[in-house]
Formats: structure tokens, C-alpha cells, sequence
């Protein structure tokens, strides 16, 4: 007799945040069942629920071939343009499709003026593009009910752990509630992931509950990941797990070094302090590097209306303020760039333009994938509405797809699925071992040293794999004392396989671009290097391999260039 | 530091902070919840934000010792 509960379904999605919810509403269109499971609540788990008001949306009368140009460029040339083209196109419908579902339960997402227009601005990264703002909760309020409402089913709290394949067809996803102390065998005839990425428990707002599993999970089944290389970052407090940066600089939030000098300017002359991500986390470590460290943060030009703004949209970030007694608008703050890991602009599994991995019967979207519009850390917003509609996409071809193929039969998965048990559970059965939590730190100091993600070279990314290997072969005494633990345990082990594709991907990359900056080949190098780096398991390792990135559109206007990070002027 | 806190004389039973919990911190016996893994809040201050009675007190000090760039 198994010991584990099975749920058919149609397309199951894997992940509730914005793009999950999204992927399991369209799919219900199509299809009847339709299962969204999440490790912890939809609706308040992933990264979405701490989207920090910015969404960005191309309006039907901005200039189209002006948005695509700016895209393209700001993510360096590595965005997927196909993409970037049925992003411009569709994200205006789809924008007003889910703030109409607000309004039909009276609630509201997007910020408008008096004329019902979307309030705009322009933040991280925008020169002719402007992101709208939104309410993050009950835009992930509104998406929870019109899934329930649509007929999807949702099941909270269950940690999935495995993607199984059956002859080369993704056909299932195993996990288990770790509340209900029950395992969970979810076979569907299309899977979604869309379970985000890896933040390696590393400093920044609301981003711990995210370690990859799933990420590790595809990869583990066969799925090819792409853009491993490129460890997202965005920049926090010292101190405290502060988000919100777009809205901070947009309000006039800059970073000083201990001369006082706006510093920024020198790396990007036109944006200064509202410079795209890459290039403020590469300026903050040369100037630390350089001795005029720390950075600080200072928000003492922000308006008014903008205060007001700021504590609306973000009420997490000022009650971590208000509790620690900052007044921020008057006191400056030191500032720490904020690894991310495959989170957004990181790497995650290679999608084409319908979602669709390499892997039949698995569907992909959310930071799940690189984020195939944004390339580099892009113009704030981008992730969010890129999220959104990776979601809405993937979970119309996965009911497409499903919708053509018989059901799952029986418990043919029997011996695979007993199999996956027995290794999940495997750190329950000892009282003595390593933590995840040692784990986690291990991973943390080999991977985010400035020396090693900001400014990486060969050689000590080589050093920074002998200390994943080390830690690698320490698993096996990996322990766990209650399923709580067994959840922090699969999402320590998850990091472990992901920070070694990190490392091995950015040695493989020889020049400079975005976030992934080589000491050893500093130029960004468009002759050789426009390609995208993808990664897939085979037995005993990684095989590696670069494919052509296409450019229908928009073309590099030189063969070399420097990276964020060098001084500009 | 993270979580710190309920205050049981203002505390109305709802579960909205076990519910929404991203970190699963919460453990309840019978109606009442209670702060069981406090180590691994992460001070997203989303039970304390959803707290109608203001039960719940969250220190803004992380938890756990992470690894910074420098």
C-alpha cells in the first residue's frame, strides 16, 4: 500500500506567486482540473507579494520601436527580442484584465489619477519607459480569489521536491504538506513551474522562502537551465532587509560614498542614482574596493506627495523603519548591494516563445525562467509584469497541450515516486548531523563575496567550487527533527545544486556584461559573446554549451564594450 | 531578532498570522497560535501588518547571520 496520497489533474502549476496564479487562471479556461500548489500560502508566499509597487506597462500610445530599443539595450542585448516584442504587445490587455478582476471585487491594484489614467514614473533605469504603481497585497488578494473563484483548486503548505519524468515526459511533481504530515503525488498531463528562484537566504525583503527547489527539481529531471551566470542583485540596507528601490530613487533617493559625492554619476552620467541595478551593485563594490565605503543612502530630497507614496506602497519597509527608529527622509543609511541569486534576472530553466521548456510536458514562467524579456537587471517593473505574462502564456499552452493527451493512468509511477520518498526522507531517520542552516551559510561564503560574485575572475571562482564541492560531499549527513526542517533542508540542498551551476557558468562565460563582471576579461564583448550560456545534467556533471542569441530588432552598435561597473567619466 | 511576541490579552484567535506565515514560524495548539521555528522569520512583517488586534510584536534585527558581499 503506498503511503502517499495521488492528485490527477489536468496542468498542475507548481508556484502561487504572480505568475502562477496567472498560469492556473488561464489554464481553467481550457481545462477542468486544474491544481496550483504552493510551500507556503498563495497569494503571501514568493517574491510577488513584495513587488514594491512597481509594474511597468507599455501604454498603447507609447512608441512601440522607442520602448523595444531601451529593452533591449538595458538588458545588454541577452533578452529573448521575440519575447520582448509579445511583451510590448500584450502586457497593456493583460494589465487592465487583472485590475479589472480588482474592481469586480472591489478592490483595487493599480494606482490611478483623478482622470482614471495609471499613475506613472520613471525609476532604476527608465529614460523614455515609466512603470505604473500598484498595491502588491490585494493584487495578490485578487489573483488567490479569481483562482478560487475560476475553479482552480489550491493547495497551501506543500513543499514540492521532485519533477518525475516517465519516457522523457515530465509527469508529475512529488512533495508533501509539511503541516498535514502528508506526501503528495500530483500527476498532470502539463506541469507549470513557476516556483521561482533561488535567493540563497541571502539579506533583502521577503525573498528567504524562495530556495530553488523547483529550479533544482527541472534540472535534476533534465531541463536545461540558461543565464546561470548572471546571480541577480538588487541593493538593501546594511542592516535591515529593506525593498522598494525603484520607488525610493524615483522619489529622489541617492547613494553617497564617504566624500559625499553622489558617485553614481561617474559610472552612468545620464541616471545617476536611478542607474540600472548591475550598475549600482558594481559601483558600490569599487568603491568600497577602493576605500570610500560605505555607501549611503539618502532620501532627504523626497517630496511631500512622495513620503506619502512611499508609506502607502510600501508598509512593510517603514515598519521595519518606524520599529527601528529611522526617520529615513532625514537620516542617511549605510547600503549593501543585495544578492539574489537566480530570484528575477537570474538564471532559470530556457523557455521558447510559448513557455515551453525542453522538457515535454513542462511548461515554465515567473523568475522560475531567466525572465526571457529582461536579459540584464532591466528598467524597474519589468520582472513583475514579465512575471505576469510568462504566467498568463505558459498556462495556455500547457491546457493547450494538455487538452490533446489521455489522462495519467493508474500508480504507474509506483516505484519512482516510493523511491523519492525514501531519499526526502532520509535526514528524518538521524538524530545527529549537519543543519540546513550550516548549509545555507557555507553556500552563502562561498558564492556572495564581492570578490567572487561583483568582481569574480577565474581562479577564484575555481576556489569558490572546491568549497561547494566540500560541501557537497558533507550532504549525506544532512538532518532534519520535524518536516518543518525537512522543508529548510531540501531548500539547502537545492542551493548547493544551483550555486555550483552559478560558478561553473560564470567561469564559462569569458567577457563582461550585466551582473556577471570578469576581472580576467573586462570588456563586454559582442563579437563573441552574444550568446546565451545553457546548462543541462548529464551523468557525472554539467554539460555546458553557448547558443546565438537572436537579434530580429535591435543589434549591438559595437563589437566591445564596458560593462556597468568602470567609470564612465 | 524577528518575531518576538503575541500578547495572549490581545490576541483574538483568528490564525491569520499562522495562515499567511511565508516562513511557517507559527505552530497552533488548539485555536491558539503559537511562535515555534522563531529563527527562521525573516521580519517581512506580514503577520504583524495583518494583526487587527496588534498581537504581535517583530523586532527588525534579522534572525540569522548572512553573508554580506563585504
Amino acid at each position: 500500500m503506498a503511503n502517499y496520497k495521488t492528485i490527477e489533474a489536468d496542468v498542475a502549476v507548481l508556484g502561487g506567486g504572480i505568475a502562477g496564479c496567472l498560469a492556473a487562471i488561464k489554464a481553467r479556461e481550457q481545462v477542468n482540473e486544474v491544481v496550483l500548489v504552493d510551500k507556503g500560502k498563495v497569494g503571501r508566499s514568493g517574491c510577488s507579494p513584495f513587488a514594491a509597487g512597481i509594474f511597468l506597462v507599455r501604454l498603447p500610445e507609447d512608441d512601440f520601436d522607442v520602448w523595444m530599443e531601451e529593452l533591449v539595450k538595458t538588458g545588454d542585448f541577452l533578452s529573448d527580442q521575440r519575447w520582448v516584442k509579445t511583451y510590448l504587445e500584450d502586457i497593456y490587455p493583460l494589465a487592465e484584465t487583472i485590475d479589472g478582476w480588482a474592481r469586480q471585487q472591489k478592490s483595487y491594484i493599480f494606482e490611478r489619477d483623478e482622470a482614471g489614467q495609471f499613475i506613472r514614473r520613471r525609476s532604476r533605469g527608465h529614460r523614455n519607459t515609466a512603470h505604473c504603481v500598484i498595491n502588491s497585497l490585494p493584487m495578490m488578494d485578487t489573483l488567490r480569489r479569481k483562482a478560487v473563484r475560476s475553479g482552480v483548486k489550491i493547495i497551501d503548505r506543500v513543499a514540492v521536491t521532485d519533477i518525475l519524468v516517465k519516457d522523457g515526459q515530465a509527469v508529475g511533481a512529488l512533495g508533501f504538506n509539511y503541516r498535514k504530515s502528508e506526501i503528495i503525488f500530483i500527476k498532470a498531463r502539463a506541469l507549470v513551474n513557476a516556483g521561482g528562484g533561488c535567493a540563497y537566504g541571502s539579506v533583502f525583503m521577503g525573498i528567504k522562502n524562495l530556495t530553488g527547489d523547483l529550479q533544482a527539481a527541472a534540472y535534476r529531471a533534465g531541463a536545461v537551465l540558461q543565464n546561470m551566470e548572471f546571480g541577480n542583485s538588487n541593493t538593501t540596507a546594511r542592516d535591515y532587509d529593506i525593498h522598494g528601490l525603484n520607488l525610493i530613487v524615483s522619489a529622489g533617493g541617492r547613494f553617497l560614498n564617504n566624500r559625499d559625492e553622489e558617485f553614481m554619476w561617474e559610472y552612468h552620467p545620464e541616471l545617476g542614482s536611478r542607474a540600472p541595478q548591475a550598475y549600482l551593485t558594481a559601483a558600490f563594490c569599487r568603491e568600497v574596493a577602493e576605500g570610500r565605503g560605505p555607501v549611503m543612502l539618502d532620501l532627504s530630497a523626497a517630496k511631500p506627495d512622495e513620503r506619502e507614496l512611499l508609506r502607502r506602497i510600501l508598509p512593510e519597509t517603514f515598519k521595519i523603519f518606524d520599529r527601528a527608529g529611522i526617520d529615513i527622509f532625514s537620516q542617511r543609511l549605510p547600503w549593501i548591494p543585495a544578492f539574489q541569486g537566480t530570484i528575477a534576472v537570474g538564471g532559470g530553466l530556457a523557455i521558447n516563445s510559448g513557455g515551453e521548456t525542453n522538457l515535454p510536458g513542462l511548461y515554465a514562467a515567473g523568475d522560475a525562467t531567466p525572465l526571457p524579456v529582461n536579459g540584464a537587471p532591466n528598467v524597474g517593473g519589468l520582472c513583475l509584469s514579465v512575471a505576469a505574462l510568462t504566467g498568463y502564456r505558459a498556462g495556455e499552452s500547457a491546457a493547450a497541450s494538455a487538452a490533446k493527451l489521455k489522462p495519467p493512468s493508474g500508480r504507474d509511477m509506483d516505484r519512482e515516486v516510493a523511491a523519492a520518498i525514501t531519499e526526502l526522507m532520509t535526514p528524518l531517520g538521524r538524530i545527529e548531523g549537519l543543519s540546513a542552516d550550516e548549509v545555507v551559510w557555507a553556500v552563502q561564503d562561498a558564492i556572495i563575496p564581492m570578490e567572487r560574485n561583483y568582481i569574480k575572475s577565474k581562479e577564484r571562482l575555481e576556489e569558490a567550487l572546491a568549497q561547494i564541492e566540500t560541501i557537497k560531499a558533507e550532504l549525506p549527513k544532512l538532518m532534519a527533527k520535524d518536516l518543518h526542517e525537512l522543508v529548510n533542508v531540501v531548500g539547502a540542498k537545492s542551493m548547493v545544486t544551483l550555486a555550483e551551476l552559478f560558478l561553473n557558468a560564470s567561469i564559462f562565460r569569458e567577457e563582461s556584461r550585466g551582473l556577471h563582471f570578469r576581472e580576467d576579461f573586462p570588456k563586454t564583448n559582442n563579437r563573441d559573446w552574444l550568446k546565451w550560456v545553457k546548462i543541462q545534467k548529464q551523468d557525472g556533471g554539467a554539460k555546458l554549451w553557448a547558443e546565438d542569441i537572436p537579434t530580429p530588432y535591435v543589434r549591438p552598435s559595437e563589437e566591445f564594450s564596458l560593462p556597468p561597473g568602470v567609470k564612465r567619466v | 531578532m524577528g518575531i518576538l511576541s503575541i500578547d495572549y490579552d490581545k490576541c483574538n484567535d483568528c490564525s491569520v498570522c499562522y495562515d499567511i506565515c511565508p516562513m511557517d514560524v507559527f505552530r497552533k495548539l488548539g485555536r491558539k497560535v503559537f511562535i515555534s521555528y522563531a529563527k527562521d522569520c525573516m521580519t517581512c512583517y506580514l503577520c504583524e501588518l495583518e494583526c487587527d488586534p496588534d498581537a504581535i510584536y517583530v523586532s527588525p534585527e534579522r534572525t540569522k547571520k548572512i553573508r554580506l558581499p563585504y
